[in-house]
């Protein structure tokens, strides 16, 4: 048990220290420039229109929870002036980051991982080396730097379509008018605090494709191997998101204490 | 280490000289040894044609000459230079010298067959559109396909996502062409059109030619010179007729394709 355990551990450093490896070679080929930007608009587009329904589906099922679950506990304690502002908050810094990232690791991470892992044992990958073209410059750097750039774009949409839901019980089910609502969210929220939970997902944009590439390029095995390179991917995603979560929202919130305390 | 691209091209070799030469190449998969102290070398303009049992590592030897596989001891030298002391970049330069048919084609799905024949030259030329579209049909025409550089590759049969392979292979006009296998799975006439098109691309490009294959009926079609892989090394090469005349068990067996004799069973490894 403890040698898996350690094995485990030991395959799970390596692969940590594969895919900074291969960050690192991606990164190399953007400062100098070598991005097929077609390839990058196409797999902006693709990453926004596969997964905006269930960014959109996401941020407003948790607005609307959110409003549900404390609106009339608020109103009981003649706090509804506040809920505004805490759902407004707790959706950008963490809730709308946080879920629009796991929902496009599962969507586009997974689907990444199965594309490259179906080049990788189709041998299309070898067919890319031996036409001298790096598959990390190829696949890698326009798939990692596109999921970069759209998943702040889809936070934001999760953040707006959120409150909306949030305003829409508050409104019908909560008895809160749309005004106090709205003044709460004025009054309480910080661009900051968007802008805070936006350089995030920036972060978690970069490990959804890193992960998702590096799965695809380690796969073996024939169409076994491409479902189990997209499972993992999936469940690996997920893991170094909230393990990062924690220390960039401690960096965000020093950062904020730091430059912007009154 | 960096060389210019020059340092790779084969004009410098004469006809019928070593360009590639394998030297004592050992390589292992986990506890599989796969190749074991393998040596060969091939004459620039032959066509070389490497036989042996399934899963025996004659694509391995391939993926070690395109740098796909590094091996765990031994050498491989292309036109001079020391292959397995390169890094990726002067594989990359080598490898634009270089033309490659797997198996199973390795056509890139989500481009069309122009796109896909046209890879090499939009990554590495400047060539204009007008001129690249012409060299795709130039490469369509010569391996019997004109006019389906729309098509996708899942639109095409077995036999046509070869040829088109081949037509992405040739490109370039690559000084040494690797075959890995390409007549494995097709119908008999297709078999005999893929091997008529490797003779031809031979002649037509002057170029080297290295393929594996375990079809015997091909290999004696089209080979200049034939080698016998067994056991992780090439144990016979020569001409047709002297591979033909050969009294070495192994190859006799092999070419009589007898259930009888060294070949068994634990002899085939796993190809990675």
């Amino acid at each position: 048990m403890i040698n898996f355990l350690l094995a485990e551990i030991k395959a799970m450093i390596k692969g940590l220290g594969e895919m900074t490896l291969m960050l690192a070679s991606g990164f190399s080929f953007l400062i100098r420039g070598q991005v097929n930007l077609k390839d990058l608009v196409n797999q902006m587009s693709s990453i926004g229109v596969d997964s905006l329904f269930m960014v959109s589906i996401t941020g407003l099922s948790t607005g609307m929870v959110l409003v549900v679950q404390m609106g009339n506990q608020m109103m009981k304690m003649g706090a509804e002036s506040y809920v505004g502002g805490i759902v407004a908050l707790a959706l950008s810094r963490e809730l709308a980051p946080n879920l629009t990232a796991i929902v496009v690791a599962g969507r586009i991470g997974s689907a990444m991982a199965a594309e490259i892992g179906t080049m990788a044992v189709t041998e299309q990958i070898d067919a890319l080396h031996t036409l001298a073209v790096s598959p990390i410059k190829y696949l890698f750097v326009p798939r990692v730097l596109a999921t970069a750039l759209m998943l702040p774009i889809l936070t934001i949409f999760s953040n707006a379509i959120g409150l909306a839901g949030g305003a829409f019980v508050s409104v019908m089910q909560v008895n809160i008018s749309l005004v106090t609502f709205k003044e709460s969210i004025l009054s309480t929220l910080l661009v900051r605090d968007i802008i805070g939970g936006l350089a995030k997902t920036f972060i978690f944009g970069i490990i959804i494709g890193t992960v998702g590439c590096y799965k695809g390029f380690k796969t073996y095995g024939g169409a076994e191997g491409v479902g189990k390179s997209t499972t993992s991917s999936v469940v690996l995603a997920i893991m170094l998101i909230l393990v990062a979560n924690y220390f960039l929202s401690v960096l965000v919130v020093n950062v904020n204490e730091t430059f912007f305390a009154q | 280490m960096m060389m210019k691209e020059s340092a790779y091209s084969a004009d410098k070799i004469n006809k019928g000289d070593t360009i590639i030469s394998v030297r004592d190449l050992f390589k292992a998969f986990g506890t599989k040894k796969v190749l074991k102290g393998l040596t060969i070398d091939v004459k620039k303009g032959e066509i070389l044609v490497i036989i042996g049992p399934s899963g025996c590592g004659k694509s391995v030897l391939l993926k070690h000459i395109m740098g796909l596989l590094y091996p765990d001891s031994g050498s491989i030298f292309y036109a001079g230079n020391e292959v397995t002391k390169f890094g990726e970049a002067e594989f990359n330069l080598m490898r634009k010298r270089f033309g490659m048919l797997f198996q199973g084609a390795a056509l890139f799905d989500s481009l069309t067959v122009g796109e896909n024949i046209s890879f090499g030259l939009r990554e590495h030329t400047d060539l204009p559109k007008s001129s690249i579209d012409k060299i795709v049909n130039e490469k369509l025409e010569l391996v019997g396909l004109p006019g389906i550089a729309d098509l996708k590759p899942a639109q095409l049969s077995g036999g046509m996502k070869k040829r088109v392979g081949l037509a992405r292979a040739i490109a370039m006009n690559p000084d040494v062409l690797l075959y890995d296998e390409p007549t494995t799975g097709l119908d008999p006439v297709m078999v005999t059109i893929i091997d008529k098109l490797t003779v031809d691309m031979n002649k037509k490009l002057g170029c080297t030619t290295i393929l594996v294959t375990h079809d015997m009926k091909s290999a004696f079609r089209i080979a200049d010179r034939i080698a016998m892989h067994f056991n992780g090394q090439i144990i016979e090469v020569g001409t047709r007729e002297e591979i033909m005349r050969s009294t070495n068990p192994v190859v006799k067996q092999f070419i009589d394709g007898s259930e009888e004799g060294p070949i068994t069973l634990a002899h085939v490894t796993i190809e990675k």
